[in-house]
């Protein structure tokens, strides 16, 4: 029997198909993706049904549970809050500001920052939340 | 001349380096991707005195305090959380601008906020003020 036919076929598998789909599947992923960067501060944020979709914002304040702050991922004592908030303001004009406020922490421990960022000239102040659920979402 | 040995040696571009690029980059967006849609809730403070008409009935505006034990009071009228949103469902119909205003202690744990804006926001209400520790 002649099967030179086959033989033609034999260099291999057709990697075109391939690539098309992992190109798309790359594309895919970059796309609909965001890079995060993980906090410093580990909290977990409060439920809240009403909330809407944020965008993310320059200047990112972190109050945990025990009343820990951080601004964009650096510590920061309670008294050097209003000046960082400030300075960052001044850098971002325009820019809002996002409290990601541990669900455990109190209204004490983040109220003095709301007035602080208002001073400092930030207009739009969202406070982090996470849609109802039974677990916490992977960080 | 003779060119069959450079015709026989007609560039063929290798593809496996490109597969192994592109493989790479994939499995990198995969893992350090997030899908998390973020959420937050606007907050807009209010001023430190707040105004004296804040405890008026009907027509001022309306004034929510949460009590540092978890007491939601409205204008004075003490509630559970659900009754705060049956209750502001009914006052929110005909004036949703009405301006609320959220007063809360300062041992309010961040959670009874959120809970409680929920409900105003629940309620039609978009008008919220947050009022400032300690007043």
């Amino acid at each position: 029997m002649e099967f030179s036919g086959r033989k033609r076929l034999d260099g291999g598998i057709n990697m075109v198909p391939l690539i098309n789909i992992v190109f798309l599947l790359l594309i895919f992923f970059m796309l609909s993706s965001t890079l995060v960067t993980p906090d410093s501060l580990d909290v977990t944020l409060p439920e809240s049904e009403s909330a809407r979709a944020a965008e993310s914002q320059p200047i990112v304040l972190i109050v945990d549970s025990e009343g820990r702050i951080a601004i964009n991922n650096r510590d920061v004592r309670a008294e050097e809050v209003a000046g960082r908030l400030a300075g960052l303001a001044e850098a971002h004009v325009g820019a809002g500001l996002v409290i990601k406020a541990d669900a455990d922490a109190t209204y004490a421990d983040l109220g003095t920052f709301l007035h602080a960022a208002k001073g400092a000239g930030i207009e739009r102040i969202a406070l982090a939340t996470r849609e109802p659920g039974p677990e916490e979402p992977a960080p | 001349m003779d060119f069959g040995e450079q015709e026989r040696a007609k560039p063929q571009l290798s593809i496996a380096p490109l597969i192994d690029v592109v493989f790479l980059l994939l499995v990198f967006f995969m893992l350090a991707g997030s899908f998390i849609r973020q959420t937050a809730l606007d907050l807009a403070m209010g001023q430190r005195p707040l105004p004296a008409q804040a405890t008026a009935e009907s027509a001022g505006p309306l004034l929510v305090k949460v009590a540092g034990d978890g007491n939601i009071t409205l204008n004075g009228l003490v509630l559970s959380l659900d009754a705060l949103g049956s209750e502001l469902l009914g006052r929110a119909e005909g004036d949703a601008e009405r301006k609320v205003t959220l007063r809360a202690a300062d041992a309010v744990a961040v959670q009874s906020l959120v809970s409680v804006m929920d409900r105003i926001t629940g309620a039609g209400f978009h008008n919220i003020r947050l009022a400032p520790p300690g007043s």
